[in-house]
């Protein structure tokens, strides 16, 4: 185990979000969160408890950077098509309480497990386990295990939807609407449609902007529900609310020359995040989360994705 | 699924299927992003990879922490449901776990309750290594040790003297240095067969060695106490008989040992020994004086107390009794006895005696060596003023006129000097100022060892006497004098003629004159006044003459003759004068007698002389109506008389000097003039004064 100073973990655990940063500006496909949260945790497996102590120090000050930030990656469009937007809605819905509902009476997960895996897949995956798991306070295993089980099944549905797309040869606008509903994080959403043309990619991103823009709905509903079972105080973080405010800003205020700024920026701030969760995970934690929380979310998501499926496609 | 291995065929299985699947699906998908495409189906497969050999060795790592908790002495239950051999080994675990915790659970109680035995015990249990440095100790070795700590600390460190050990059993008796005596029991520890120290036991011992030394003690003094003690068993024959007893009553310890204590009882008291058995048995104990025979026959009266001994269950198993020899006590005690009666008698007769002295008409007191007054009478009181609690502590010249200070300390001398007994008539001063006449009588007082410690002094008023002797000199005197008084005259014939008759009425005769002895012819002391020294030679001076009529004269019934002439021719007037009053002064408040002083008028002047009449009264004579030398024979038989006494004619002849025929024609003479009477008393003849004879000398 290697033994570094403060100043050289933080500085390592940039450049693992800016590297990612650049890997997707070279190859787009290569979701940078991604490949942020991969690097962190590669190179977190190299350096011992005490360094991942530090990482997490770091995180605390990532994190809600990152989540405010990370409002300007949101694009949030009022001409969306209701059905489109309904459609989206009760997706969400449904892939959230399938995954909660299964996790918490199939597999009896904890109840901070179940949230992060029900809002990460119901939302925007990693990012709305980083905003939701600020509410919840989930132990740091629940945390690491939410966004890796989430990444897996976001990327295994990346994978098995254009697959149906080629085999079942159904609409465009559908199979847009079906990613934008059922893929977890934006830049999946992106690797799913990107191959068959931006006007797919931007309908997709029209419906996945409905699910994300749901996460101010979830936050409040959650805080609420939270301090009732907890008997903690009804409580949303400031930089929720400010990844709400940057989210309204970038999508209907901010100009698109603005946002050619903000956005690199935002990007590699919740990279960097994204970074700094992977490198303080512990494999070790992970292992002992048994494959109880991959199966739960994989169920939940298969499910739920065959009834909207069916509801898009048939 | 019982296998693990199944499982992990399956999970192998999956795992293929899923990579195959995925990469089935990736040849249909668009050839522009495949490299993307085979990225992520690697990480997908990664990731469940990942969770499926997670989820199989998940059950491991409960079992990992499962040992770990063990080892660390806590139980915890692992649970595993997974269905295969590790739910079995779990299982395993958790039964072993709660044997061994079981088990240890036992050893810690058995651990705790040897420990509390070992910390609880009186004893002080300790180890030491091979170089006897204590390497365990409970926690009596601190409280016996009186040091904090003594783990690392060389056993010998706490012992007074040295020990030698060689790695064999040690026993021994060590007194340690905070003066505790231990009884030490040490037994070697090997530990590979070769010596690696001892396990040791201290036990205090100092209370049972004072106990011990105590009972020596006791043991000692029974043993050879001057008390007979002897111990009886429950039959009253001697089990154990002590030096005293042996001293007491002769006997040697083999001799009586075994025999009935009847043996020492005389047989008339046989009955009184039996009922003080009787009562020891039921009170416990008798205390009686009686009497015991010794071996020799001789009867010793002992203080005898009988007690009772009992066992642990209260039953009398024997009688123990203590018998002081009490003969020469009672002997003592009927002396004591005795001498107490004595005493009581002999302060009867002391208080007896008080009591006569304090109520007696005699003033009685005494002082000590520095006159100091330390009793006085009732009498005392009565007759010099003083209340007792005033006399005593008083200095006893605050009782003598002026100018007899010096009488006490002559006194004391005279008593140290070895004096008996003094008698003689002083005067003394009362508190009043008074000067009254006294007959006192001194004795020494003595303490125990015979030592002069005081003197006592019985005093008698004898005023009332002195001045009916003073008036019954008045009466028979030929001259009107007066005792006390200072008389003048230029005649020297007349004042010899007044002297010489006082002389023979008892007074003492002095005459200080510049005549030769040979031309005064008189019978008293003569003076004569010379400025030489020698035999009656007295200095013109007035300190001499002062020293003599003052200091050197009797205290009473003086009747001195001092002529003037001479003396004023050597001595002025003023301080002869003066001197003169001085004496008038003595001699009246005194009465010490009479001074009659002659001069010739014809050598003063007429001051002088009127000063000097002032001063002396004169000499006149009474009138006597029979002749000279029948009033003195009937002053003779008259002085007789008032004594109760009647003389014979031989006492007559003698006192007057006179032959029988004149004795007897004066008898007749007297005889016919009525004065005197002639009785007879058997062939005696005695006188005796008429009436008529007193009435000349009222």
């Amino acid at each position: 185990m290697v033994k570094a100073n403060r100043n050289f973990i933080f500085a390592a655990i940039i450049l693992c979000g800016i590297v990612a940063y650049v890997v997707n500006l070279i190859y787009p496909p290569f979701d940078a969160l991604f490949f942020a949260l991969v690097f962190g945790m590669v190179l977190g497996s190299f350096f011992n408890e005490d360094c991942k102590g530090i990482a997490e120090d770091l995180l605390s000050l990532t994190l809600p950077i990152g989540i405010a930030m990370y409002g300007a990656n949101i694009k949030l469009n009022a001409q969306v098509t209701p059905n489109f937007a309904i459609m989206a809605i009760v997706s969400a819905l449904m892939l959230g309480a399938t995954v909660y509902f299964i996790s918490r009476t199939l597999f009896n997960l904890d109840y901070s497990l179940s949230v992060l895996l029900s809002c990460g897949t119901a939302i925007c995956g990693a990012s709305a386990i980083a905003i939701v798991a600020s509410i919840v306070k989930p132990k740091k295993e629940e945390f690491s295990t939410a966004v890796i089980v989430i990444t897996i099944v976001g990327l295994t549905g990346a994978i098995v939807l254009p697959y149906l797309y080629h085999v079942l040869a159904f609409s465009a606008t559908k199979y847009a609407l079906l990613c934008g509903a059922t893929l977890h994080q934006t830049g999946l959403v992106e690797v799913a449609t990107r191959p068959f043309g931006d006007s797919i990619v931007k309908s997709a991103l029209e419906v996945k902007g409905v699910r994300i823009a749901l996460i101010s709905i979830v936050a409040f509903s959650i805080s609420m529900l939270h301090s009732k079972q907890t008997e903690h105080k009804y409580y949303i973080p400031w930089y929720v609310a400010a990844f709400l405010v940057l989210s309204y800003l970038s999508s209907f205020i901010l100009t698109e020359s603005i946002l050619k700024i903000l956005r690199p920026i935002s990007t590699i701030a919740f990279s960097i995040t994204l970074a700094s969760v992977g490198f303080s995970v512990n494999v070790k934690d992970i292992r002992n989360m048994r494959f109880d929380p991959l199966i739960a979310a994989y169920a939940g998501w298969i499910g739920a994705f065959l009834i909207i499926f069916a509801m898009i496609v048939l | 699924m019982r296998s693990i291995f199944l499982k992990i065929v399956i999970s192998s299985l999956i795992v293929s299927i899923i990579s195959a699947l995925l990469y089935a699906i990736l040849q249909f998908l668009p050839f522009k992003f495949v490299v993307a495409y085979d990225v992520y189906v690697f990480f997908i497969i990664l990731g469940i990879s990942l969770f499926l050999a997670g989820s199989i060795t998940e059950p491991l790592e409960r079992l990992r922490y499962g040992f770990n908790s063990l080892l660390n002495g806590e139980f915890v239950q692992v649970e595993i449901n997974t269905k295969d051999e590790l739910e079995d080994v779990g299982e395993f675990f958790n039964t072993v776990a709660r044997q061994l915790i079981e088990r240890e659970k036992i050893l810690r109680e058995t651990e705790e309750k040897y420990r509390n035995l070992v910390e609880n015990l009186k004893d002080w249990i300790f180890e030491t290594d091979k170089e006897l440095n204590i390497i365990f100790s409970n926690m009596k070795g601190n409280e016996i040790i009186d040091e904090e700590k003594i783990i690392g600390k060389n056993l010998r460190e706490f012992l007074k003297d040295a020990i030698d050990f060689d790695e064999e059993e040690l026993n021994f008796e060590a007194v340690l240095i905070n003066n505790k005596i231990f009884e030490f029991n040490l037994n070697p520890l090997y530990k590979d067969g070769m010596f690696s120290g001892y396990i040791g036991i201290g036990r205090d011992i100092t209370e049972k060695k004072k106990v011990e030394d105590r009972i020596a003690h006791l043991a000692a003094i029974t043993e050879y106490t001057i008390d007979a003690i002897v111990s009886l068993d429950i039959d009253g024959n001697v089990v154990s008989w002590n030096k005293g007893a042996e001293v007491m009553f002769g006997y040697k310890a083999d001799e009586i040992l075994g025999k009935p204590l009847f043996t020492l009882v005389p047989s008339e008291l046989y009955d009184e020994c039996n009922e003080n058995f009787k009562k020891a048995i039921v009170e416990g104990y008798t205390k009686v004086e009686t009497v015991r025979i010794a071996k020799d026959g001789r009867k010793i009266v002992v203080d005898q107390t009988l007690t009772s001994i009992y066992n642990s269950s209260g039953d009398i198993t024997g009688f123990v009794t203590i018998m002081r020899d009490i003969t020469e006590k009672k002997k003592n005690e009927i002396e004591l006895r005795k001498a107490y009666e004595e005493l009581e008698k002999k302060t009867m007769e002391l208080r007896y005696l008080a009591n006569l002295v304090e109520n007696s008409n005699d003033a009685i007191y005494s002082i000590d060596m520095n006159g100091i007054i330390t009793s006085w009478n009732k009498t005392a009181e009565k007759l010099f003023g003083w209340k007792k609690h005033e006399a005593i502590g008083m200095h006893v010249n605050e009782l003598l006129p002026e100018g007899f200070e010096k009488e006490t300390e002559y006194i004391i001398q005279k008593m140290k000097d070895g004096a008996k007994n003094l008698s003689f008539e002083r005067k003394r001063k009362c508190k009043d100022g008074r000067i009254i006449d006294v007959e006192m009588t001194i004795s020494p007082i003595l303490d125990e060892n015979d030592n002069l410690s005081g003197i006592s002094i019985i005093a008698r008023d004898t005023s009332h006497k002195v001045k009916s002797e003073y008036e019954l000199l008045k009466r028979i005197l030929k001259y009107k004098v007066e005792i006390g008084g200072i008389y003048l005259t230029n005649n020297f014939e007349l004042a010899k003629d007044v002297l010489a008759d006082m002389v023979k009425a008892g007074f003492n005769g002095l005459i200080l004159s510049r005549r030769l002895p040979e031309e005064i012819d008189v019978d008293c002391k003569i003076l004569w006044f010379s400025e030489k020294f020698g035999k009656n030679a007295v200095q013109p001076k007035v300190k001499v003459l002062e020293r003599i009529m003052l200091y050197e004269l009797p205290a009473k019934n003086n009747v001195v003759i001092m002529e003037l002439d001479y003396l004023f021719t050597k001595i002025d007037f003023e301080s002869l004068f003066a001197l003169i009053q001085r004496i008038k002064e003595d001699f009246y408040i005194l009465r010490r007698g009479v001074l009659i002083l002659v001069i010739n008028y014809g050598i003063l002047n007429e001051n002088q002389l009127s000063l000097l009449r002032m001063e002396c009264k004169n000499l006149q004579k009474k009138e006597i109506k029979i002749s000279p030398e029948l009033y003195e024979l009937l002053r003779f038989v008259y002085k007789k008389n008032r004594i109760g006494e009647k003389p014979s004619i031989k006492d007559t002849m003698e006192e007057l000097d006179l032959a029988r025929n004149t004795v007897k024609k004066r008898i007749k003479q007297l005889k016919n003039k009525g004065l005197l009477n002639v009785v007879k008393y058997g062939r005696t003849k005695l006188l005796e004064i008429t009436d008529e004879g007193k009435f000349i000398f009222e």
